[in-house]
């Protein structure tokens, strides 16, 4: 046999195995339910890679049922090869119906009394036989199964495409090894510039090797570029295709990580490192490198007149609004980090003059509308001798500066509820906090915060519901034990150390997350707040002509 | 797409290297050629249209001008393509900026078109006028076969950035070149050293000017100023000839040689010299193409002024559509007419004290560094504050200054200017055709280090971290 020959066959052996996937395939595993209840439930099913109780390695899907009485219906769980733990998650969307459960089967086994399992959020009864009756006590009941699972997928082997595959594979490596072999006009070779000439070459092919499929990126913080298809769906050609490739190319290569790690790893070298996101302060504190975040502090971002009219314009509409149906607003600018804490801001950066933009603001509105304006700025220096009131290496305010803010929220709402609660802290616990700019800061520059935060000991989660799939409505809160006082609450991050203090204080609590408000939602509303941090208040102009705010 | 993407170097590049190498020669064109629409059409499809079009009037306008007999008819249809081209160009690039400095002189209030230019466009169009002009001379044969035209002018390695490739130098690589291991290998070297030159230094000074000429120039010291100044001159020369490189890289790989577009410039002695070594494609396209015809120097001495004042007020114009760049064009046409009258080209050939040619750097270098903030400011009274505190005409005040000296300079900044003034100064050339075994190893082994620093920058720029826990 001919050399090439050789050849061409390793190259097809190679592209086989490499796509092994798209012939030797893991058939979805099947889970079967027999559940009697009533109304609409989301069942989701996790199956655990490993044999523990932490469910971090998990395939999942999950579907809505409309239960009526008896229910059969079965969830398919792609690429879980060996399960060896699972976990059903039923969401109960608000109703508390009991839920039967009669028979879970797994590759059409049967799970063995299912009286064994781990019931997290409701209340077992007793049921006949094997089966688990379940009154629901939250919205979300969640069961785990103590033991190991003794499945795995059913393998397909799919016959035609591998002899396609081979065959198409083998054709075009003997022509490619052919041309190859006569590309004759090969000479002056020297083995040290066949070496260089391969390693580049193949580097040039790693990236694409393997693409990520992940949905989301945990490191960034953010969902992944999807592709969008060259032709829509309605047979119209995608001129955007060029920049969506480009988008989900760059968000999906091989090894993106660890280019981008070693990438970074060369400001060690700097005497005060500032990436793109993080600048290092003194005393292993850490602030935001964004230009927003700069220009807040130095003051380069203070608005001109019309700006400051188009805001207060906007805000005022707001208040007339609420003023009109006996509902009170409030703004509440959330002080920098850099305002609070310049001393162990990097020296090389400076703010100019003594206004910033949050002070023209409160002075503007003071002056020229009647809109409640709070920035806590004064109250949180004056405070931050005692205990740290931001994180070293989080951008975000901690629970006690965020209490220290409500408290002067508060004192205003109080004059216009006199009956309402404030929640005040008796017991404080230390916790230490892993920071999002401690996130953000590349690994060889972290140097970890082990600083212990006094925080308030409040503990009201319960009271509050998770909207995983609503990114503008993450949480609702009720608490029936405080007086008829609703709240609507406007926010970017800063609320979210509010909250358990707010549902101390109001009976429902709805938080949007965005700055352009919209009226319609403020009709079940008493109080509206208006949350924004320093640095974004630009936003809010952006915010409000985006969506064309009739102000 | 860019030479600095992620597509580019790492899907583009490899499968359309994969494809030409391991096919026969017959093939390569059309794939050179198929492989140089997707590239362009990438960035802004709707555009391919425009160079699509240049394609097709150049060729019909060429094999016009080869049937006509007469010379008038020659000459008029010459001038019709000429024009042609020119009106894209002029519409694309200098339509709006025409508009507005209409409106300022007759007070008048005509709406703005936005144009976006399509990228590219000032290259490929000289590139379409040195063919249909070589033609017209009858310096090479008319091209009948319109996918080669094709391929001469929408060509991706050289496509947006040059340098810009005259027809009679190209002609005949076009119809037959050879690929060869050496070629490829140089052309891989060659590549990576341009790529470097961006990624590692262009990209990082050019943060630093970026930076300083972000802020207004009352608000930063004179020593920042000079910084700001410094580094965009590096910025500029190791971005464009970094680009120069790897269309010259890209272009080996594919069998062509290119011509050389930077001979290390900053090395020069006099503006003369400097526009002898400083994107060399364009300077000897405007000396063939405009000077020569206008008479060059073989009139008086006032028409050779004139000829170089409208080669430098072109050249102003050609790299864009700002009062600056033609501020720029004569400020450097300026210094070339007195060294002219000075006779600089006789004078260069005695032999000087080190004195004297160190005097004679210090001026050039000053002549470039300030053309260059006038080239890199947003607007001339910019420029003019901006050159005022830089030569301690402007006081600023120090209260007002945001940043001070080590937000824009730290130990990678420092670093890098350091390597930017080895690099400009003739130490490494010719590094990659040393023959000795030791130092070829060494320099393949560095090479691949560059590129793997390369491909971690260009990784780097893809992260995109969004701070808030919301998905």
């Amino acid at each position: 046999m001919k050399k090439r020959t050789i050849l061409a066959f390793i190259i097809t052996v190679i592209v086989i195995i490499a796509i092994n996937r798209s012939w030797f395939v893991f058939e979805p595993i099947s889970v079967d339910f027999d559940i009697l209840s009533k109304g609409k439930h989301n069942i989701e099913v996790q199956l655990n890679k490993k044999n523990d109780d932490e469910f971090k390695k998990i395939k999942k899907e999950d579907a809505d049922f409309d239960l009526d009485e008896t229910n059969k219906f079965t969830l398919s769980i792609k690429r879980a090869k060996k399960p060896k733990k699972i976990r059903i998650i039923i969401s109960c969307n608000g109703n508390s119906n009991l839920i039967t459960i009669k028979k879970i089967q797994i590759n059409n086994v049967e799970l063995d009394n299912l009286k064994k399992m781990d019931v997290l959020g409701a209340d077992v009864l007793n049921g006949k036989n094997q089966e688990l009756v379940l009154k629901p006590e939250s919205d979300t009941v969640i069961l785990t199964y103590p033991e190991t699972l003794k499945t795995k997928a059913r393998i397909k082997f799919n016959f035609e495409l591998f002899i396609i595959i081979s065959i198409l594979t083998f054709l075009f490596a003997y022509k490619l090894t052919n041309y190859s072999a006569e590309f004759n006009t090969i000479y002056k070779k020297s083995k040290i510039e066949i070496i260089f000439l391969s390693i580049f070459f193949i580097f040039l092919f790693v990236p694409m090797s393997y693409i990520d499929n992940r949905a989301i990126s945990k490191k960034e913080n953010r969902t992944l570029a999807k592709l969008a298809p060259l032709v829509d769906k309605e047979g119209q050609v995608n001129f955007n295709f060029t920049k969506s490739f480009d988008a989900w190319f760059n968000d999906r290569f091989n090894l993106r990580e660890n280019f981008i790690e070693f990438y970074n790893k060369k400001f060690i070298i700097n005497k005060n490192w500032k990436t793109k996101d993080v600048l290092k302060g003194k005393d292993n504190w850490l602030f935001l490198g964004w230009q927003e975040s700069r220009t807040s502090y130095t003051n380069q971002n203070l608005f001109p007149q019309d700006e400051l009219k188009k805001l207060a314009d906007y805000l005022s509409s707001i208040d007339t609004y609420c003023k009109k149906n006996n509902k009170h607003f409030y703004f509440l600018i959330t002080p920098d980090k850099a305002r609070i804490y310049p001393e162990y801001y990097p020296d090389d950066i400076k703010p100019v003059g003594s206004m910033s933009l949050a002070q023209q603001i409160v002075e503007y509105l003071n002056k020229n509308t009647n809109v409640k304006v709070i920035y806590p700025k004064d109250k949180l220096i004056s405070k931050k001798g005692d205990e740290l009131l931001y994180f070293k290496q989080d951008t975000h305010w901690t629970p006690l500066g965020a209490y220290i803010a409500y408290l002067e929220l508060m004192k205003e709402i109080k004059k216009d509820y006199k009956d309402i609660n404030i929640y005040e802290a008796k017991n404080y616990i230390k916790k230490d906090n892993v920071g999002d700019l401690y996130n953000m800061t590349l690994k060889s520059l972290r140097k970890k915060d082990t600083t212990l935060y006094k925080m308030p000991d409040i503990n009201n989660e319960s009271l509050c519901k998770q909207n995983i799939k609503n990114s503008d409505e993450l949480i609702t809160c009720f608490n029936d034990k405080n007086p008829n006082i609703n709240l609507v609450s406007y926010r970017d991050s800063f609320t979210t150390s509010l909250v358990s203090y707010y549902c101390e204080s109001f009976r429902s609590a709805r938080y949007l997350w965005k700055y352009d408000v919209n009226l319609d939602s403020l009709k079940e509303a008493d109080v509206v707040i208006l949350e924004v941090v320093e640095r974004l208040i630009p936003k809010i102009l952006n915010a409000v002509e985006e969506n064309n705010y009739a102000v | 797409m860019l030479f600095s993407s992620m597509t580019f170097v790492f899907m583009f590049l490899p499968i359309v290297l994969l494809l030409y190498l391991i096919t026969k020669k017959e093939l390569h064109n059309p794939i050179l050629l198929a492989a140089s629409i997707l590239f362009y059409a990438w960035g802004e499809p709707k555009y391919l249209a425009i160079m699509l079009l240049t394609i097709i009037i150049n060729y019909f306008g060429a094999i016009l001008i080869d049937k006509n007999k007469s010379p008038q008819n020659k000459k008029l249809v010459l001038i019709l393509t000429i024009i042609a081209n020119l009106s894209f160009l002029v519409y694309f690039k200098y339509f709006d900026f025409l508009i507005n400095n209409f409106n300022h002189i007759f007070h008048s209030n005509i709406q703005l078109l936005n144009i976006i230019m399509p990228i590219g466009i000032s290259f490929y169009t000289f590139q379409a006028l040195s063919y249909v002009i070589d033609v017209y001379r009858g310096e090479v044969k008319v091209q009948k076969d319109i996918y080669k035209l094709a391929l001469y002018i929408c060509l991706f390695p050289q496509l947006i950035a040059g340098p810009i490739i005259k027809y009679h130098d190209i002609a005949s690589q076009i119809e037959d070149r050879e690929v060869n291991f050496d070629k490829v290998n140089f052309g891989v070297k060659r590549f990576i050293i341009g790529l470097s030159k961006k990624m590692l230094i262009a990209n990082t000074l050019g943060a630093v000017a970026d930076k300083i000429f972000s802020q207004n120039p009352d608000s930063f010291s004179h020593l920042t100023a000079w910084i700001g100044a410094i580094s965009y001159t590096f910025q500029l020369y190791f971005d464009f000839s970094g680009y120069s490189d790897m269309a010259i890289g890209l272009g080996l790989i594919f069998g062509f040689k290119f011509m050389e577009n930077f001979n290390y410039p900053y090395i020069s002695k006099s503006i003369t010299e400097f526009w002898h070594r400083w994107h060399i494609s364009l300077s000897t396209w405007f000396k063939n193409y405009v000077y020569i015809p206008l008479g060059g120097n073989r009139k008086n001495k006032l028409t050779t002024i004139r000829n170089l004042g409208i080669v430098f007020l072109l050249t102003g114009i050609w790299h864009g559509a700002n009062w600056t760049f033609v501020v720029w064009g004569l400020w450097h046409g300026m210094f070339i007419i007195i060294e002219k009258l000075l006779n600089i080209k006789e004078f260069d050939k005695k032999p000087h004290p080190i004195k004297i040619n160190i005097l004679r750097h210090i001026y050039c270098i000053l002549a470039f560094v300030v053309g260059w903030v006038i080239f890199r400011a947003d607007n001339l009274s910019y420029a003019i504050k901006y050159l005022a505190n830089m030569f301690f005409v402007l006081h600023s005040d120090k209260n007002n200054f945001i940043y001070s000296m080590s937000y824009y300079v730290d130990r990678i900044e420092i670093i890098t200017f350091i390597v930017a003034i080895l690099c400009s100064i003739p130490l490494f050339k010719n590094m990659i055709y040393l023959k000795h075994k030791i130092v070829r190893i060494v320099v393949n082994i560095w090479l691949l280090l560059l590129f793997y620093l390369c491909a971690a920058t260009i990784a780097a720029n893809t992260y995109n971290p969004f701070i808030y826990f919301r998905f």
